[in-house]
């Protein structure tokens, strides 16, 4: 059974404009993806593609418009089995509340570990469990570095033994080195605890490293989506190809431009998303939408020049 | 920007100050050449320390570098090593308890730690342009684009001349929409407005780039990164680019160096830097970076923290340096030149 599984997943928002009537904006438009249990999706795009707002419908901090979500086989809020760990665990925490609160929280909301003594051995255990000591306890937010408190709202997001975790950007404001012990502690916990990942990141270097399943993401729809060594090897889609050449290394040119700006997701444009930007786009493009279909090495492409040869990278 | 009241007062707080200021504020927006292959910036010990409660905390220590015209040096550390500070200490716009303690700023021959406020008024825009981080916030949100390009350009009523400037960082696009406000804009439109306003409106000969591109998309990072690569090329524009991202850096730098701790640890050209680094910081930080692992492999972290580490007597690096030997933490290691590299490190020279 997977451990996540959406189909046709949408989030429409109505947006009021005074003349005209209101405007739909379409942060996510069709998506339907599977985790099966004991891997990691990791959900790649630019700023405005909608990979933020699929993870917050995942943990139903919003609902989807339309669409399912299943978690290890059932639809409907559970929200033991799935647990989310945002991009800023500054804003994630109540600064003036100890790290102990912040962890007690989540076991008395739910009713887990009743009793002081079963309650406070289980919180020391979290901490242990993300390489942190028991003086971390009664600290504040404010006195603890960026890498050790992305690490308590992990420990917080363990707290009631979720299956799945949704991770959204969880490296994004951390230093490089700091970055490393994180990437190695997720590592370590899916393989002790046998957990899921739903990773969304802008990092694709972080998503290169800890993915086992990629999707590409642009403008609310998925355009690529496949085993992550194949897809980051050899790019099929033209987005996928220029996010990824846009990646700077050292000894590479920065790489040369899409044309044009990102469209608006209140007007996408008709039939494929990318064809505005795209160097491959023909005549049909901007008139049929290119459905997520399988190609020859089990990935799905949505493009309508997917059947000819990839040309070199 | 240059109007911010000034509170730095850096004639009574440079000890170490070479005698009386020759030049003068007059001097400055003169724009005198330099003499042949003599640097456009030269850094020498400047040090600068915030006033706290708990007193003086040093934030940038001993830094010493050249810059040639035309040349792009990349500033890269970790959060905390100093290297925002470094940039406003050279622009002088520390924030009111900051100030700089000690050293000397040489500007095409211009004394900048001297200088009195109007006089760095004057070079600042006209002669030194800066680059924000966040564009977003560095624009008034309720005046238009094109009469905020108006207050920082003379000039751009005349024909053609507001075209060529857009043209010039790829916007011409964006030509009739100049009456909308910030928010109508991408983050890559406006950063590329400001480069504009930075780079082509007053023809600076030094360009401050503070994380130019850190909140910026991969693919608009590509674009904005090619655009101040072309300008170096076509303005003989010098730069100091300063970043935490070390693939950004390799791609934009000619030379790169490593702060840690308020100290440049190291300096060295982009790819002696990366092909044969030499101090152990350097090293750390390369292979801490996801790419040069295999998936799912761990990667190789730094042990403990940065904390404290510019109050340590010593080798600021040696608590979490792996190649630490007992001299380290007693003895604050003297500049060597190891290869292509100017290292601080005591064992620079041995084949780790």
């Amino acid at each position: 059974m997977s451990a996540v599984r959406a189909e046709d997943l949408r989030k429409h928002y109505r947006i009021r404009s005074g003349r005209g009537g209101d405007r739909v904006v379409h942060a996510v438009d069709g998506v339907s993806f599977e985790v099966p249990a004991g891997r990691t999706l990791a959900i790649i795009g630019e700023s405005g593609c909608g990979k933020s707002t699929i993870a917050r419908m995942l943990v139903r901090l919003t609902e989807p418009t339309g669409g399912r979500i299943l978690v290890h086989g059932r639809d409907g809020v559970d929200r033991r089995a799935i647990q989310l760990v945002s991009q800023n665990p500054w804003s994630a925490l109540n600064r003036r509340k100890s790290i102990r609160h912040a962890l007690e929280q989540p076991l008395a909301v739910h009713g887990l570990h009743p009793g002081r003594a079963a309650r406070a051995a289980r919180v020391r255990e979290l901490l242990g469990l993300v390489g942190l000591d028991e003086a971390y306890l009664d600290r504040r937010p404010g006195g603890v570095s960026g890498g050790e408190l992305q690490r308590v709202t992990v420990a917080r997001a363990l707290a009631v033994e979720p299956k799945v975790l949704v991770l959204d950007e969880p490296t994004a404001s951390l230093d490089v080195s700091v970055k490393a012990l994180l990437v190695n502690l997720l590592l370590d916990l899916k393989q002790r605890l046998g957990l899921s990942y739903v990773l969304i990141t802008h990092e694709i270097d972080i998503a290169r490293h800890l993915a086992d399943d990629v999707a590409v993401m642009y403008l609310g729809r998925f355009v690529e989506t496949g085993e992550a060594e194949r897809v980051f090897d050899a790019p099929r889609h033209p987005y996928t190809r220029a996010l990824l050449a846009a990646v700077p290394a050292p000894g590479r040119e920065p790489a040369e431009p899409l044309p044009g700006e990102v469209p608006s997701a209140v007007a996408p444009p008709p039939g494929c998303r990318f064809h505005t930007r795209c160097p491959l786009a023909l005549d049909a493009c901007a008139r049929a939408v290119p459905a997520l279909e399988p190609v020859a090495d089990g990935r799905l492409l949505a493009c309508l020049r997917a059947d000819e040869p990839p040309s070199p990278r | 920007m240059a109007a911010a009241p000034e509170t730095t007062v850096p004639e009574t707080t440079v000890p170490d100050s070479t005698g009386p200021d020759t030049t003068g504020p007059e001097a400055a927006g003169a724009g005198a050449p330099a003499p042949g292959g003599s640097p456009l910036l030269s850094v020498r010990d400047l040090a600068v320390a915030f006033r706290t409660r708990d007193g003086e905390v040093p934030a940038v220590r001993e830094v010493s570098f050249d810059l040639a015209r035309g040349e792009i040096l990349g500033l890269v550390g970790e959060s905390g090593s100093g290297k925002s500070t470094m940039l406003t200490a050279l622009m002088r716009m520390l924030p009111r308890n900051a100030a700089i303690t000690s050293g000397r700023v040489s500007f095409d021959g211009v004394e900048l730690t001297a200088l009195r406020e109007n006089g760095m008024r004057r070079l600042r825009g006209d002669r030194i342009g800066l680059i924000p981080q966040r564009p977003m916030t560095s624009l008034s949100p309720a005046t238009p684009v094109g009469r905020q390009l108006r207050w920082h350009l003379d000039g751009l009523d005349e024909d053609g001349r507001l075209r060529e400037l857009l043209a010039g960082v790829g916007l011409g696009a964006v030509l009739d929409r100049l009456d909308g406000y910030p928010f109508e804009f991408s983050g890559g439109q406006l950063q590329r407005l400001l480069i504009a306003v930075a780079a082509l409106g007053k023809r600076p000969d030094l360009l401050l780039a503070d994380e130019p591109t850190t909140t910026l998309d991969a693919t608009v990072q590509a674009q904005v990164l090619r655009l101040l690569l072309e300008l170096r090329d076509r303005m003989g524009l010098a730069m100091v680019f300063v970043t935490h991202d070390l693939g950004v850096i390799s791609q934009v730098s000619d030379r790169i160096g490593v702060m840690y701790a308020g100290r440049l640890v190291e300096i060295a050209p982009a790819g002696a830097l990366f092909d044969a680094p030499r101090h152990p910081y350097t090293r750390a930080l390369l292979e801490a970076i996801p790419g040069r692992r295999r998936r799912g492999e761990p990667l190789k972290a730094i042990p403990g923290t940065v904390a404290g580490a510019n109050r340590l007597p010593g080798c600021p690096f040696a608590p979490r340096c792996a190649a630490v030997v007992d001299r380290c933490h007693e003895e604050n290691p003297e500049v060597r030149e190891v290869g292509e590299s100017l290292v601080r490190c005591h064992r620079a020279e041995e084949d780790r």
